[in-house]
C-alpha cells in the first residue's frame, strides 16, 4: 500500500513551464499543403419503420452518423481516427473515399471535392479496410492485384514490379502463384494490404488494417506503412484502429471520435498531456531511511512523493509528481547523496486509453465486453 | 465424472431432441431466408412464376405440334407431371442448395459445423420452406390447368386414399436424392447454379416426367426404369386422375400401365428406403473427404 | 506518383482486367464442362421426347431439324443464365462481397467494370453453348444449313450486342433493388424460357401483343431469326414458322441493342449518384 511522504514544499508556482516539447507544438511551422479537409460534414439517415410501427404511430426517425466534422490533415501526416463502434468513423471515411455524399458540408481530398470531383479524388486515393476477404479466389494472388491495378491505369509491366516488391515485403512473396481461395485470412489481408499500396496512392486510407494479422505480420505492416510516408514525405495516411498502442506510436496526430462528432485532436503527447500536465515518475530505492524518505519533498520543483514497500522488503516505490522534468535529475542526485542506491527508473505517463476513456467515457475493451 | 456409455437409451433420445431442435430451428431459419424480402403476396406470386413458367413451356410446345388436332389425354398427362415433378425440383434443390447458400453466400457452413447441431437434420429443416412452397405451387398450378386447358380430370376420380401414400414415401424417397445432392455440392464450386437443379433437369429426361418412357429409346428405357422418380410420378400421376394416363403409346400398352397399385407401392417403399439409408451413409463419407480436404468453408467466386 | 492511364487507356485497361477472372476462370474450375455442358445437353433431350410424344417429328429429318431448334434454344438458355447469374446479379453479389466499394472507390467507370463483366461473361458463355452446340452436332447428327451459318453468325452478334445491353442494364437496376431484384430475376428464369421460344418456336405464342412482349429481350428475335437461318426446312410454314423476317428482326435487335446500351450508360451514372447520397452501396444484406 502506496504512503503519501510528508509534504513540506510550497505550493507550485504558477503559471505552467512550457515543456520543450510544447515549445515546438507552439512555435510557428512553415504552412503545409492540406491533403484532408473535411469542414462541418453532416451525414443522416432516415430510419424506415415497419408497418407495424406505422400503425402505432410511431415516425420514421432520423438517425445521425455524423454531426458537423470539422479536420484538417497535412500533406505528409500519419493521421489516426480513434472512436468506438458507431462512432462514425467508417461514415467519415466512406465520405472521404467518394463512397458516400455528406448531407451537409464539404470534405475535400488533395484540394479535390470529393463529390463534385470523385473521378480525380479517386485517382489519388485508395482504401485497406481491415479483416478484408474480398478478392478473386479463383485468381492467384499477383492475378487479383493485377486486376486492381488495371483499373488505377497502372502499365501492366510496372505493376507487376511493384506487386513483386509489395509481396516481399509482406512476406507473400511464396503465396504469388497461389489461388486466393487457398489463402489463410492473414495471407489475404496481407494481400489486400499490397492492393492499397500498388497504385502508389497520394493518400491513403487504413480502416483497422492490422486486424486479423498476428504480431509478426502486424508489426511488418506498421513498419512498411511508416517507411512509405519517410521515403514519400508527400503522402499521406489516414487510419483508423482500435489498438491504441499502434495509434500511439504510428500516429502524428489522432482524432477521437464518437456519437458522430470529433471530441479532441492533436498528438498523442498533448492527449496525454490533456489528462496529467506534470511529468510523474517512479523510482525503486533501496538503503534509504525513514527521515532521509521525509527529506525528498523537500526538493525543489517536487510536488508530491507517495512510497511503497518493495516486494520482499527491499526497499520503497517511490512516485515523484514534479514540476518539469530536469526536476528528476535532482531527485536522483539527492537520493545517491543521501547513500541510497536506485533499483529502478521509469517515467509514467497516461495512456492514450486513459484518454480515450475521459473523452468517450468507456473504453473499447470494455466494449467489446460488454457485447 | 462419470464415464459416456455410447448409445444409451439416454443417449438416443438426447440425440434425437438435439436433431429435432436443430430441425425446427433451420426450418425457421430457411422460411426467413425464403421470405424476408418481399410482403407475403409478393412472395407468393414471385415463388410461383418459376413452376407456372415452365408449364407455360409445355402448353406452348403443345400448342405448336398439336395445332388443331387436340390432344387433352396426352396433354393431361404433361401437365399433371409436370405439376407433380415441381416437388421434385424444390425438395431437391432445397436441400443442396442449402450447401451453395451458407458455404458461398452466409458463410455459415463452418459455424453450423462447429456447433452441436446436427448437419442432417439442418439440412432438412433449411429445404423444409421450399418443400412447402413445391405444395403450394402444385396446388395453384392444378388450379390453373384446370380452369385454363383442356384436361380430362375430375374430383370424382382422385384417389384419395392412394395419394397421401404415395406421396409420403415419394418424399422420403426425394430428400434422400436431395441429401445425395447437398453431398456432391460440398465437393464442387459454385457455378451460377446449383447441382441439384442441374441434375432436376437431366431427370426430367429419364423419369417420365413429360412423357411416357416408351417413347424414350430402349437403353434410356432402362435407365428410366432404375430411377426411383418414374415410379413416383408414376403414382402421382395415377393417384391424382384415377387411371393410368396415356396407357397406350404408339399403339401398345404402356411399360407404367402393367405395374399393378400394389407392385408400385412396393417399388416406391424399396425406392424410400434405399434412397434414405443411401444418402444419409452418402453424404457423411463425402463430408469425410471434404474435411480431409479442407474445403468445407471454401468459397469459389469468380 | 507512379503514372497512371486515363480516359480510353484505363477504360480499356478495366475492360480486360473485369474479363480476366472470367476467362481464366473457365480452365481453373472445369467441372462446369460436366454440369454446365454435357448434363444440360442431355437433358435438351427431353425436349425433343416431348415433341415426339405430342406427334411433331414424324421422320427422321424432321426430328433431328427438331432437336436442332431445341438444342439452339440450349445454347440461348446458356447467355440468358449469363446474362441473369453473371451480369444483372453481379454486382449485387460484389457488394455483398465487398467488391464493389473497391470498385467505386478506383477511379476506371463502372461502365468499364460493366463491359469487362460483358465480354467475359459472353466468352464464358459462348465457350460453354458451342460445347453444347457441338455435342449436339456430334452425337445427335444435327444438319444445319450450311448456307446459312455465315448470315446465323451476324444475327448472332447483333443479338448479343442487344442482349448484353440489357445485361448492363439490369446490372445497375438490381444495384439498387438488392435482394428483391435477385429474387425477380430467380422467379422469371422459366417464364422467359417460355416467353422466348427457347424451347418451342416464338410463333407458339400466337398473341402479337405476348410475341412484342417476349420480343423486349434479344434472345427471342434473335434465336427466331438464327433458327430461320439454320433450319430453314423446319420453318416452312408447317407446323413451324419464324414471327417475321430474319432480317427484320436483326434491324429491330440492334435498335433494342443501341437503346440498351445507351440507357445502361445513363443508369450507370444515375445509379451511382442515388447509391452514394442513399447509402445503399455500402449495405450489405439489403
Amino acid at each position: 500500500m502506496s504512503t503519501m511522504l510528508e509534504d513540506t514544499t510550497v505550493a507550485p508556482a504558477q503559471g505552467e513551464a512550457q515543456t520543450q516539447e510544447a515549445a515546438i507544438a507552439a512555435s510557428p511551422k512553415p504552412a503545409r499543403k492540406l491533403a484532408i479537409k473535411v469542414e462541418n460534414v453532416s451525414r443522416t439517415y432516415n430510419i424506415k419503420i415497419d408497418k407495424k410501427a406505422k400503425k402505432e404511430g410511431k415516425e420514421s426517425k432520423l438517425l445521425t452518423a455524423l454531426g458537423g466534422v470539422s479536420l484538417e490533415v497535412e500533406e505528409g501526416e500519419l493521421f489516426g481516427l480513434l472512436g468506438p463502434n458507431g462512432a462514425g468513423k467508417t461514415t467519415l471515411i466512406k465520405i472521404m473515399t467518394t463512397l458516400l455524399a455528406p448531407s451537409v458540408g464539404v470534405a475535400m481530398v488533395d484540394g479535390l471535392d470529393v463529390v463534385k470531383e470523385a473521378t480525380e479524388v479517386r485517382r489519388r486515393i485508395n482504401m485497406v479496410s481491415g479483416g478484408e476477404t474480398s478478392g478473386y479466389g479463383i485468381l492467384t494472388v499477383r492475378e487479383n492485384l493485377w486486376v486492381w491495378s488495371q483499373f488505377y491505369g497502372l502499365d501492366s509491366k510496372v505493376a507487376r514490379q511493384r506487386i513483386d516488391e509489395l509481396l516481399k515485403i509482406v512476406e507473400l512473396e511464396d503465396k504469388a502463384g497461389a489461388l486466393v481461395s487457398g489463402l489463410s485470412t492473414g495471407q489475404r489481408q496481407r494481400m489486400n494490404f499490397c492492393r492499397g499500396f500498388v497504385t502508389d496512392p497520394k493518400v491513403l486510407f487504413l480502416d483497422e488494417p492490422t486486424l486479423g494479422l498476428d504480431v509478426h505480420a502486424a508489426r511488418i505492416v506498421r513498419d512498411f506503412t511508416q517507411t512509405w510516408m519517410k521515403q514519400n514525405p508527400d503522402r499521406t495516411v489516414l487510419l483508423t484502429t482500435h489498438y491504441m498502442a499502434e495509434a500511439d506510436s504510428l500516429c502524428d496526430r489522432i482524432a477521437i471520435i464518437d456519437h458522430g462528432a470529433v471530441l479532441a485532436c492533436d498528438t498523442p503527447s498533448n492527449l496525454k498531456r490533456m489528462l496529467q500536465k506534470q511529468p510523474v515518475f517512479e523510482i525503486g530505492v533501496a538503503g534509504l531511511n525513514d527521515g532521509q524518505l521525509a527529506a525528498l519533498p523537500r526538493i525543489p520543483g517536487v510536488v508530491r512523493v507517495t512510497s511503497e514497500s518493495r516486494e520482499g522488503g527491499s526497499g520503497y516505490n517511490l512516485k515523484f509528481i514534479i514540476e518539469t522534468e530536469p526536476v528528476i535529475g535532482a531527485v536522483v542526485s539527492e537520493i545517491t547523496a543521501q547513500g541510497g542506491s536506485i533499483l529502478s527508473l521509469q517515467k509514467n505517463e497516461p495512456t492514450l486509453e486513459d484518454v480515450f476513456i475521459k473523452l468517450v467515457g468507456r473504453s473499447l475493451s470494455a466494449e467489446d465486453k460488454e457485447k | 465424472m462419470s464415464a459416456i456409455i455410447h448409445d444409451s437409451p439416454k443417449k438416443v433420445v438426447g440425440d434425437v431432441a438435439e436433431s429435432l431442435r436443430t430441425f425446427k430451428v433451420a426450418s425457421w431459419l430457411g422460411w426467413q431466408i425464403e421470405s424476408n424480402w418481399a410482403d407475403p403476396f409478393a412472395f407468393f406470386v414471385f415463388s410461383i412464376m418459376r413452376p407456372l413458367g415452365a408449364s407455360l413451356i409445355l402448353v406452348l410446345i403443345y400448342g405448336a405440334v398439336s395445332g388443331n388436332n387436340s390432344q387433352p389425354e396426352a396433354f393431361t398427362y404433361l401437365y399433371v407431371s409436370n405439376a407433380w415433378f415441381t416437388l421434385v425440383v424444390n425438395t431437391i434443390v432445397g436441400l443442396s442448395w442449402t450447401i451453395i447458400d451458407e458455404r458461398e453466400f452466409y458463410k455459415m457452413l463452418k459455424y453450423v459445423y462447429t456447433s452441436p447441431a446436427r448437419i442432417i437434420p439442418f439440412l432438412m429443416g433449411r429445404g423444409l420452406a421450399k418443400i412447402v412452397i413445391g405444395m403450394l405451387t402444385f396446388v395453384v398450378l392444378m388450379g390453373i390447368g384446370i380452369i385454363f386447358f383442356p384436361m380430362t380430370l375430375s374430383w370424382g376420380a382422385v384417389q384419395w386414399g392412394w395419394l397421401p401414400v404415395y406421396f409420403v414415401l415419394g418424399m422420403i424417397m426425394l430428400v434422400g436424392l436431395g441429401l445425395i445432392m447437398a453431398a456432391v455440392s460440398l465437393r464442387t464450386a459454385r457455378h451460377g447454379g446449383s447441382i441439384g437443379e442441374i441434375v432436376a433437369g437431366l431427370l426430367l429426361l429419364f423419369c417420365g416426367a413429360y412423357y411416357p418412357v416408351d417413347v424414350l429409346p430402349d437403353w434410356i428405357q432402362k435407365i428410366s426404369l432404375a430411377v426411383p422418380v418414374t415410379y413416383w410420378l408414376e403414382g402421382m400421376r395415377r393417384a391424382t386422375a384415377g387411371r393410368v394416363l396415356a396407357p397406350v403409346v404408339e399403339g401398345h400398352p404402356s411399360i407404367m400401365s402393367q405395374i399393378g397399385d400394389l407392385q408400385l407401392l412396393g417399388i416406391l417403399v424399396f425406392c424410400a428406403v434405399a434412397s434414405l439409408s443411401f444418402s444419409i451413409w452418402f453424404y457423411k463419407f463425402v463430408e469425410r473427404t471434404a474435411k480431409e480436404a479442407g474445403v468445407i468453408d471454401k468459397v469459389s467466386n469468380y | 506518383m507512379v503514372e497512371k492511364a486515363t480516359g480510353w487507356r484505363l477504360f480499356r485497361k478495366t475492360v480486360w482486367g473485369r474479363a480476366y477472372p472470367r476467362i481464366i476462370g473457365l480452365s481453373r474450375e472445369p467441372s462446369w464442362l460436366f454440369f454446365e455442358v454435357v448434363i444440360p445437353a442431355i437433358g435438351l433431350l427431353a425436349y425433343l421426347f416431348i415433341y415426339k410424344f405430342l406427334g411433331g417429328g414424324s421422320t427422321d429429318r424432321t426430328q433431328t431439324d427438331i432437336l436442332g431448334l431445341v438444342i439452339l434454344g440450349g445454347a440461348a438458355v446458356t447467355y440468358w443464365l449469363n446474362i441473369l447469374w453473371m451480369m444483372a446479379s453481379q454486382l449485387y453479389w460484389d457488394k455483398q462481397e465487398g467488391l464493389l466499394e473497391l470498385f467505386i472507390l478506383s477511379p476506371t467507370s463502372l461502365m468499364a467494370i460493366l463491359l469487362g463483366m460483358s465480354i467475359g461473361g459472353l466468352v464464358m458463355a459462348t465457350i460453354r453453348a458451342s460445347a453444347v452446340m457441338i455435342f449436339g452436332i456430334i452425337v445427335f447428327s444435327i444438319q444445319f444449313s450450311l448456307a446459312g451459318i455465315l448470315p446465323a453468325l451476324a444475327a448472332f452478334l447483333i443479338t448479343m450486342f442487344a442482349l448484353y445491353g440489357l445485361g448492363m442494364m439490369l446490372s445497375t437496376v438490381f444495384l439498387l433493388w438488392g435482394r428483391a431484384a435477385w429474387q425477380v430475376s430467380l422467379a422469371l428464369t422459366e417464364p422467359i424460357y417460355a416467353l422466348s421460344g427457347m424451347y418451342s418456336p416464338l410463333n407458339a405464342l400466337k398473341n402479337p401483343v405476348l410475341v412484342a412482349a417476349a420480343g423486349i429481350v434479344p434472345i427471342s428475335l434473335g434465336l427466331d431469326a438464327i433458327r430461320q437461318l439454320l433450319l430453314p426446312s423446319l420453318f416452312d410454314g408447317s407446323p413451324f414458322s419464324g414471327v417475321l423476317n430474319p432480317w427484320l428482326e436483326v434491324g429491330i435487335l440492334f435498335a433494342a441493342g443501341v437503346v440498351f446500351n445507351i440507357a445502361a450508360y445513363i443508369l450507370v451514372k444515375r445509379v451511382e449518384w442515388l447509391a452514394k447520397v442513399k447509402a445503399s452501396l455500402s449495405l450489405r444484406w439489403q
